[in-house]
């Protein structure tokens, strides 16, 4: 799944940050930790040094500290004699105070040294580390906050900052779905002090602008190729007309120019669906809008009302809902146009015709003179069923590339009860 | 990376093989140097030698320690110069100590001896009967309680 | 009536004008651009037929330096291009009709002789033949006075046999000029046949001397 650009560089910032600062106050934590208890050590040390002092200017000291006292520190004859009594040895112990009824932690010297006549002693010096103790809680808690916030601020900025960067990227993202293929200012260029965004916005404007003059030199072949293709069948037409003027014709002349007017006639029918079909092809047929197709079916009907009384075709609209969708509306004219045209051609004399409209479809039903028709087919350009001359077998074709412009809707056939039936769905 | 490999493997070789020629051999005292020789005859003469050892490590000097029957350790250097007098508890001889330590010693912790002695070319260590080690400098200054 | 041909193909250009004259109609021509401009610009005309596709330049220019300069000329489009685009940019600019190439003369006509009527100050606005009349605007027939009752497609059909009395309008022609985008399928069911069966039987009815009469099967002639 995609996520934002600035949350994804978040991601990362906040792992790597999460990684240093984590190694950071672990390193700091126990440098001063350290250091704490080095001073606790170098202040018992200290001690020891004076209380032998104390101890060679009054020997009376020896047997009166035989007891943890005021005086945090015994003095105690040693059994042994040990090969070296004056090494130093530290340790942290929880001791019992009665006063305060729990344990507490103490920093414990354990050391020796000789009497003047050169007896050993065994000297313990202790100190109540509860302050240092509770320092370096109070420290680690400062520096878990610290690592929170930093963390927090830096989300936060990065939030902030990178949003506002990149505000420009964002702003071209929108402009380009603005964008409207043939409209060739929908999109508005951004300026910003970026140069990457820069780049990206000038990329997509030369981009646009090739796409529009191709376009351009497209429709305007398409418009010239029009005009160049109707304009002698106009000719010939317009002829065939004046000639036909001419009373004087016998049966059989006017006959053979009707005939021949005909023919031209259905060369210019052709050459209107090959151009819409290009047209199409060319995205001529762009702005969509919302089209509610109950209206355009109902437009169609009344336009061929005359058709459908004269060939005594049984209509039944029924309307079951509101089929709308964003589309663009010649284009919806056009296909149910060919669909309700084949509807009433391949009908039967005194057959019927069923439209239904839904709020996700639209269905066209008519009884005729074929059995089931093959989907295969029916869609190939110029294909047409039982050598109809009078049709020019695009029509359908013209339908299906419509189709194409528009993923959300999709056309089904199937031969039911006899009739053939073609839906127009919504996905 | 093979001559990496063979260099390696030579150098291996050769510090063990030295190594193995470094060792602690006891000798006579006739093969101490003259000087150390007199030093003992002179602060000791009453006791007798128990051993003499040479000491001749890879990468430190020739060195021999001498210990006597009562326990104290005497060690000297490659020349016979004194580097070092353990009396083991026991105060070592006034004369050998040099007059600016035995005035400290005497002002800051009286009634303490000075039981064990060593010196090198920056310093001077001394133990003193209370168990304390403490560090002067060449020119016998005091630096420091080495605890 | 004096018109003003503007197209650059003669073939049709002269087609047009043979049409026309036949019709009792003043016929001027242009081909270029600035013949084009030049006679619009001098010379008034109760219509002005315009082809988009010019030398020298395009109708619609044409036409833009006419409204510019309150040349009052009443402007029919020619053209080849059938977009709607452009159908509405032309009525936009100032034209009053616009058709699309290829076209039936029939229908130019018909477009044509609306035009005029639209922008004619004098009154006579109404077509008879025999004891028919026929009023455009109000699109009423009656015959000898009595209003004749016809179905939007009946009165399409009968105007265009009332434009043209005693002329041969063929089936296909008429199909396209009154039922348009079905005109493939009209035309091939005989379709025709019967809506100028009823039509025939309701002027019948009516007593109008007029008649539809069949000719050779291919189309019909006013009598």
């Amino acid at each position: 799944m995609a996520i934002s650009v600035k949350n994804y560089t978040n991601r990362f910032v906040s792992f790597a940050i999460l990684v240093v600062m984590a190694i950071w106050a672990a390193l700091f934590y126990a440098v001063i930790m350290d250091e704490v208890y080095d001073n606790i050590d170098d202040g018992l040390k200290n001690q020891k040094i004076l209380i032998i002092r104390e101890a060679y200017n009054n020997p009376k000291l020896i047997a009166e500290s035989k007891e943890f006292g005021i005086n945090q520190f015994v003095i105690r004859e040693v059994k042994n004699l040990e090969e070296k009594v004056d090494q130093n040895a530290f340790s942290k112990e929880f001791i019992y105070m009665p006063y305060d009824e729990e344990e507490e932690p103490y920093r414990i010297l354990r050391t020796g040294f000789y009497d003047p006549s050169g007896k050993p002693y065994q000297l313990e010096i202790r100190t109540s580390t509860v302050e240092e103790d509770d320092f370096l809680l109070n420290l680690a808690i400062s520096l878990l906050v610290l690592y929170v916030v930093i963390v927090l601020s830096i989300l936060v900025i990065n939030h902030y900052i990178l949003g506002r960067a990149w505000q420009p990227f964002k702003q071209i993202l929108k402009n380009l779905s603005k964008y409207r293929f043939g409209k060739a200012n929908s999109f508005v260029s951004v300026e910003s002090p970026v140069l990457e965004f820069n780049d990206l916005n000038n990329h997509i404007s030369q981009m646009i602008d090739q796409n529009e003059k191709v376009f351009d030199s497209q429709k305007r072949f398409l418009e010239n190729a029009a005009h160049e293709l109707q304009t002698p069948l106009a000719v010939s037409i317009n002829k065939l007309e004046l000639l036909l003027e001419n009373s004087s014709l016998n049966e059989e002349d006017t006959v053979r120019i009707v005939e021949a007017k005909r023919s031209l006639q259905r060369m210019v029918s052709l050459n209107k669906s090959l151009l819409t079909l290009s047209r199409i092809n060319n995205q001529q047929y762009a702005g969509n809008e919302s089209v509610t197709i109950n209206a355009v079916i109902a437009d169609l009907l009344n336009d061929y009302e005359d058709l459908i009384a004269y060939k005594d075709i049984r209509l039944n609209f029924q309307q079951d809902g509101n089929f709308e969708v964003l589309a663009n509306p010649d284009l919806m004219q056009i296909l149910f146009s060919n669909l309700i045209s084949n509807a009433i051609k391949y009908n039967l004399p005194a057959g019927e015709l069923r439209v239904r409209i839904q709020s996700d479809a639209a269905i066209i039903s008519n009884t005729s003179q074929d059995k089931a028709l093959n989907p295969a087919y029916i869609f190939e350009r110029f294909y047409k069923g039982n050598q109809d001359h009078n049709s020019n077998g695009l029509g359908l074709s013209i339908v299906q590339t419509i189709l194409e412009k528009y993923p959300f809707l999709y056309i089904q056939y199937s031969y039911q009860d006899n009739m053939q039936v073609f839906e127009i769905k919504k996905v | 990376m093979k001559t990496i490999f063979k260099t390696l493997a030579v150098v291996a070789l050769l510090t063990t093989s030295m190594g193995a020629n470094a060792q602690d051999k006891l000798i006579d005292l006739g093969q101490l140097p003259k000087q150390a020789q007199n030093f003992i005859k002179t602060y000791s003469s009453k006791l007798s030698v128990a051993y003499v050892k040479l000491e001749d490590e890879l990468f430190s000097k020739k060195s021999y320690e001498v210990k006597m029957n009562d326990g104290s350790e005497f060690e000297f250097d490659k020349n016979g110069e004194w580097k070092e007098i353990d009396m083991k508890r026991k105060s070592i001889p006034l004369s050998l100590i040099p007059q600016a330590i035995k005035e400290y010693v005497e002002k800051s912790f009286p009634k303490n001896n000075i039981v064990k002695l060593s010196r090198s070319s920056s310093k001077y260590e001394i133990e003193l009967s209370n168990g304390l080690d403490l560090v002067f400098n060449s020119k016998c200054k005091f630096l420091r309680i080495d605890d | 009536m004096k018109v003003l041909i503007v197209e650059d193909e003669l073939a049709l250009q002269a087609g047009i004008r043979d049409f026309l004259i036949a019709e009792k109609f003043l016929i001027e021509t242009a081909s270029t651009y600035m013949e084009a401009l030049d006679k619009v610009m001098n010379y008034p005309y109760d219509c002005v037929l315009l082809d988009i596709m010019l030398p020298g330049g395009s109708g619609m220019d044409v036409l833009k330096e006419m409204r510019v300069n309150q040349i009052k000329s009443p402007v029919l489009i020619l053209s080849a291009k059938d977009s709607v685009e452009d159908k509405v940019a032309g009525l936009e600019i100032g034209a009053d009709d616009y058709l699309a190439k290829p076209f039936h003369f029939a229908e130019l006509l018909a477009r044509l002789k609306s035009i005029i009527r639209r922008n004619a100050q004098d009154g006579e606005q109404l077509l008879h033949y025999k004891n028919v009349s026929l009023n455009p605007e109000l699109r009423e027939v009656k015959i000898d006075g009595n209003p004749l009752v016809l179905n939007r497609k009946e009165y399409d059909l009968f105007y265009y046999f009332m434009l043209r009395p005693n002329k041969l309008q063929e089936k296909s022609t008429l199909a396209e000029t009154v039922w348009g985008d079905h005109a493939d399928q009209a035309d091939n069911l005989d379709f025709i046949y019967s809506q100028i069966k009823n039509l025939r039987k309701k002027l019948k009815t009516a007593r109008a001397d007029c008649d539809l009469q069949a000719v050779y099967g291919v189309g019909y002639k006013l009598i």
